[in-house]
This record gives structure tokens, C-alpha cells and sequence, in this order.
């Protein structure tokens, strides 16, 4: 017992078999992709929908059984075999043929929830669309998930006509289909051979070694796609990865992925970087705009490309891909004008300068830096970090001289140094650097940083201490000065990294190491 | 270089040529201008000829009316454009340049 389905064929009703019906319906849509790019595609497959009818009709028979499709289709001729006595230019790629029964991805709108993304990527898979729409769906919470959502709505295509509809189910990518293509692969290569073997004995050798070689090096392309293949899959990780921190970095808030500098963890967030630079809001927006064109056209491309690559979708058009070489462009010159603006701001530099006598009991006085929860002491770089409660930033670019005092006490000199849009507005965020120490006994604790006011900017600020030792005085060097102090002249010439963990008494002709072992 | 290729394109031209010459002589359904070149040996699979003859009614050079079958859909009846007829004249000559030309080089290469 059979199921049969009535259809309707060039206007005649007949009775097929279920199976029949199958093999049928994919003939006619295989012609209608054949002829998918043509003007009168639907007018062929409607000639042939007629000669079938007619042909079954002549037949006379109650029901149509899958033996007289096959007869009709030998008698009608498969496409592909029209397509070697029709084809208007002459295909030098032979995998044009094959690249006709290829599945390509497209967006499934009849099984749609947003765009057919998720459900596309199914069919192309041979997935559950629920599965995917999960992984999506995570991916909304991890962040990303709404650009790649909107990255691949914007280039795969949608499913439009019967036969793209059939392209997107059509034979999955997997080992049985890979073992088929090679085996049709190997049915041409034996056909050539016979052809060539009846047409001509005399080269008959060397065209099967030729024969073999092109079985050869079909094989080796067909390893090379897989190579292919596995490149996209590694490119679209990268792009969603590094969309991941252009959203980060740009727009988001908190802590951030990328870390500068191994010794302290600081939570680089450019959003956060941009006010100190560049204080007009209308910049910011340029700058951001300038970023997101510079930065985000090549990844956005990279996706692109690894999602061309996975889905063997055709190249862009050129129109598009000039928007996007223009809007990049157009994104290098917001950089170029907002940075010419914003150096603008850094064209003076002045400085304030402030002594401090330091009142001391002893002879000799103990340095060293104060633990702070900012910065490691033992920091040899400059570096900064931005506190979002005090909404202050901090630069560890101070550093510390000793000279000889001209009178009878200790004093530091606190050199405050910035730039400034003039000369007078540097000396104003001079001004507005705060430093702190403490003096404790014997005992002189420096910060190894300094702070801003967020509104202040970033202008290069920077600290120059210097402490005046009288003569006769000593002055301790702990451990942690080692990267703090800079450059301090000293009778042996000793080096600033050398100086710590010793005593140094300031003589007449400058400071002399008294515990050193030479 | 595929020989079956160049069979194909051989063929190909000479098809059109064949068609053309079919409708000449009246007026005829695709069945019948199937036949006749079946018989003749031009084409293997029936499928070949209607994406061709599309292509000649889109190109203007054949036309095309539709009748009422008793016996099954109805049925397009192809026949010369004035288009067709002068490139029918066109091709005829052609044809026979190239048969002239082809014996003669065929001749005195096998000498």
C-alpha cells in the first residue's frame, strides 16, 4: 500500500505515488535552479511542467509510480545534461556544476522569530533552530550577541525564490556528502578516460595520466576548502571577540578586558580615558565616532569575510565595499582632526613650584614610599589608573632628587609640572596637581603617585621632587625608592638602583655612602 | 580543452539553425519541432530545447500562440518573426560558407 497526493500539472490533475511525487517535485526545482538567473526561468520550467503533463497523459495511467518519473526523466533529460548542450559560454571551472546542487546559507523567513538568522544557520547546519537560537540568546548576556545577530542579518541573504529556498536545505556539508562528491568526482574522471579512450588510442597513456592528475588535484582543493573552512571558523571568533572589546571599550563601564602592565591590575576603559584628554564633548563624540569607523570597519570585515568563507557566499558588490574603505577613511580623519584639536591643549607647559621646610629632631632621616592600594611600590613604570568614586585620576609620574641644602634644615621642593592650551592656563593645572607625604619622627613617607581632578584633564602632569639635605646630615634609602628616586648625584657616582638600602651623609662635597661595602 | 565541450558548442549553434528551419516550413508546438529533431539525431533529452526556445522568443525571433488541446494542456504553437526569417536567410548562408569551408580544409589537411 502506497500513499498517493493528487497534483496539479500544466493544468491536468493526476494521482502520484508519494515517493514519485518527491522525485519530481526535486526535478522541477532543480530546473528552476538551473535557469534560477535567467529571464524566462519561469516560463521554461512552466513548458517543461507541460511537456511532463502531456507525456504522462499519452501514458494513460490510473496512478504514476516512481518507474515512470524516472522515464519521464530520461526522456525530458537531467538538467545538468541540458546545461552541457546549452550552456551559452564555454565553463572552463568544471565545479560550476557542482557548485549548483551546493547548500548556501540564507535566512529562513518562514521559520522566523527576529530575522531568520538563527533558523538560516540551522537548515544550513542541519540543526534544531532552538538550538541556536539558545547559543544566541547566551550570547545576549555575554554582550555580543546583538551585533553578530545584526552583523548576519545584514549580509546573509534571505531565502527568497523556491529554488534559494532549496539551495538553503540542500545537502548538508558532512563526511557522506564529502564521500559522494568525491565518488562523483571519480564516476567523471572514469567517464573522461572512456571518452578518451574511444576518441584517441595513440595519447591514450598520457591522458590518463593527465585524468589522474586532475583527480589529483581536485582531491587536494577539496582538502584545501576544509582548511578554508576551519580559517573562518578561527577569523569569526576573532571578529566576535575583538567586537566583544570595541563594545567593551567604547561604550561600556565597569572593569574592562584589556589590562596594561603587569604589575598592578588597571582597568583600562578608554570611556573613561577620553573626558582627560579631550574636554569638549563634541570631540568626544568625533573621537568615538572616529574609533568605532577605524577600528570596527576591519573586524566587521573579518566577520565578513569568515562568514563568506563558512557559507561560500559570493563576494560583495563593489558599491559596498568602497562605503566601507570611504567610512573608514572617514574614520581616520575624525581621529586626525580630533587629535590636531586635542594637541592643542598640550602646546604650553609651566610649572609651580612650592618648598616645604621640614622640621627634624635628628640627624638622620629615613625615606620611603607609603603603600597605597593604587599602585604597587616596586613599580618601575609610569602608569595610571582612573578612580571612579573620587573621580580622580592618578599617575605614578613623580619622582625624587637630592641635593645639598644651602641652610641649616631639611626642606623638599615640590615642582609641579603641566601643559596647557597657554601659558597661564599650564600654570593653572600645575597648580592643580595634588601630592601628598607624611613626616613621622625621622621618618619622610612619599606617595609614588599624583592626583587630578577628573574635570582637570590630562595634560601631562608631572612631579619633580627634591629634597635638601644640610650638610652634615644623613638620609636613609629604603628598598622600595629604587624606581622612585631619579638621577641623584653622589661622590661615587653610584647608580639611582645601587643607592638604596644604604645611609648617605651629605658632606661638603656632596653625598657620601657610609655603610657601602666596596 | 573538454572535447565534449566542443561538441556541445558545435552542436549549439547548429540547433538554433535546425529550430529555425523547422518553423519555416509552418508553424509547430514544441512536441512536434521535438520530434523532428529526434529523428534526425540533434538532440539526446527533450529538456534541451524549451530554456532554447525561450531564449529565441525573448530574443524576438520566434513568436508564439497558445491552443487549446483536446487531449491534454494547452499547447504553444512557435512560429517565425519577421526578425526570424531575416536571420534564418542570414544563417542559411552561413551555413553554407561554413560547409564549403569546412571541406575544402578538411580536404587538404588529409592529403
Amino acid at each position: 500500500m502506497k500513499k498517493t497526493v493528487n497534483i496539479n500539472l500544466g493544468g491536468i490533475i493526476f494521482h502520484i505515488d508519494e515517493d514519485a511525487f518527491e522525485r519530481l517535485n526535486s526535478y522541477l526545482a532543480s530546473i528552476k535552479t538551473l535557469y534560477k538567473d535567467e529571464e524566462g526561468c519561469e516560463e521554461i520550467a512552466s513548458d517543461i511542467e507541460a511537456r511532463i503533463a502531456e507525456l504522462l497523459q499519452e501514458k494513460n495511467i490510473q496512478i504514476i509510480s516512481q518507474d515512470d518519473v524516472d522515464t519521464i526523466i530520461s526522456i525530458m533529460g537531467e538538467p545538468e545534461t541540458y546545461e552541457e548542450t546549452e550552456e551559452q559560454e564555454s565553463k572552463e571551472h568544471s565545479s560550476e556544476t557542482s557548485r549548483k546542487n551546493k547548500k548556501r546559507i540564507y535566512r529562513d523567513k518562514d521559520n522566523e522569530i527576529i530575522g531568520g538568522v538563527c533558523s538560516g544557520i540551522a537548515s544550513y547546519f542541519d540543526l534544531d533552530p532552538v538550538i541556536i537560537r539558545l547559543l544566541f540568546v547566551l550570547g545576549l548576556f555575554m554582550g555580543g550577541g546583538v551585533l553578530v545577530y545584526i552583523i548576519l542579518w545584514a549580509i546573509i541573504p534571505e531565502a527568497k525564490t523556491t529554488a534559494e529556498k532549496l539551495q538553503m536545505k540542500g545537502e548538508a556539508v558532512n563526511a557522506e556528502n564529502i564521500k559522494k562528491t568525491i565518488q562523483q568526482e571519480f564516476e567523471n574522471l572514469k567517464r573522461t578516460i572512456e571518452k578518451v579512450d574511444a576518441s584517441n588510442h595513440k595519447n591514450k597513456v598520457k591522458s590518463m595520466f593527465q585524468s589522474i592528475a586532475t583527480f589529483i588535484f581536485s582531491l587536494i582543493t577539496y582538502l584545501l576548502k576544509f582548511i578554508g573552512k576551519f580559517l573562518g571558523i578561527i577569523l569569526l571568533l576573532m571578529g566576535v571577540i575583538l567586537s566583544f572589546m570595541i563594545v567593551a571599550n567604547l561604550f561600556g563601564t565597569g572593569d574592562s578586558i584589556i589590562h596594561i602592565n603587569g604589575n598592578n591590575i588597571h582597568p583600562f576603559n578608554l570611556s573613561h580615558y577620553f573626558p582627560l584628554i579631550i574636554d569638549n564633548p563634541n570631540l568626544r563624540g568625533i573621537t568615538a565616532l572616529g574609533i568605532f569607523l577605524f577600528i570596527g570597519i576591519p573586524v566587521f570585515q573579518i566577520i565578513w569575510l569568515s562568514v563568506r568563507i563558512l557559507f561560500s557566499i559570493p563576494k560583495q558588490s563593489t558599491s559596498t565595499s568602497s562605503i566601507m574603505a570611504s567610512s573608514w577613511i572617514i574614520g581616520i580623519g575624525c581621529l586626525i582632526y580630533v587629535s590636531t584639536q586635542a594637541t592643542s591643549n598640550f602646546q604650553n607647559e609651566s610649572y609651580n613650584v612650592k618648598i616645604v621646610e621640614l622640621d627634624l629632631y635628628t640627624d638622620t632621616l629615613n625615606l620611603e614610599l607609603s603603600d597605597n592600594e593604587y599602585f604597587n611600590t616596586h613599580q618601575e613604570n609610569v602608569s595610571f589608573y582612573f578612580d571612579e568614586e573620587l573621580e580622580t585620576l592618578l599617575s605614578t609620574n613623580v619622582e625624587l632628587d637630592i641635593k645639598q641644602a644651602t641652610g641649616e634644615d631639611f626642606e623638599l621642593k615640590i615642582k609641579k609640572v603641566s601643559n596647557g592650551k597657554s601659558q597661564k592656563q599650564a600654570k593653572i593645572n600645575a597648580s592643580k596637581i595634588n601630592y601628598d607625604f607624611v613626616l613621622e619622627d625621622n621618618l619622610l613617607y612619599f606617595d609614588n603617585y599624583l592626583s587630578l581632578e577628573e574635570e582637570q584633564g590630562f595634560r601631562f602632569q608631572s612631579l619633580e621632587l627634591t629634597l635638601y639635605v644640610p650638610e652634615g646630615k644623613t638620609i636613609y634609602l629604603d628598598q622600595n625608592l629604587k624606581y622612585f628616586i631619579y638621577n641623584i648625584e653622589n661622590v661615587t657616582d653610584t647608580y639611582d638602583k645601587n643607592m638604596v638600602n644604604q645611609y648617605w651623609k651629605m658632606e661638603r662635597n656632596g653625598l657620601t655612602c657610609t655603610d657601602c661595602n666596596d | 580543452m573538454k572535447i565534449e565541450n566542443t561538441k556541445a558548442q558545435m552542436r549549439k549553434g547548429v540547433l538554433e539553425f535546425c529550430i529555425l528551419s523547422i518553423l519555416k516550413k509552418g508553424e509547430a508546438y514544441p512536441s512536434d519541432i521535438i520530434e523532428q529533431l529526434k529523428k534526425s539525431k540533434m538532440i539526446v533529452v527533450e529538456g534541451t530545447i524549451y530554456p532554447l526556445l525561450t531564449r529565441l522568443k525573448n530574443g524576438e525571433v520566434l513568436e508564439y500562440r497558445w491552443e487549446e488541446s483536446k487531449s491534454g494542456p494547452p499547447r504553444k504553437y512557435y512560429s517565425l518573426s519577421k526578425k526570424g526569417e531575416e536571420l534564418l536567410v542570414g544563417l542559411e548562408e552561413t551555413w553554407n560558407e561554413l560547409v564549403q569551408a569546412v571541406k575544402l580544409t578538411t580536404k587538404k589537411s588529409s592529403k
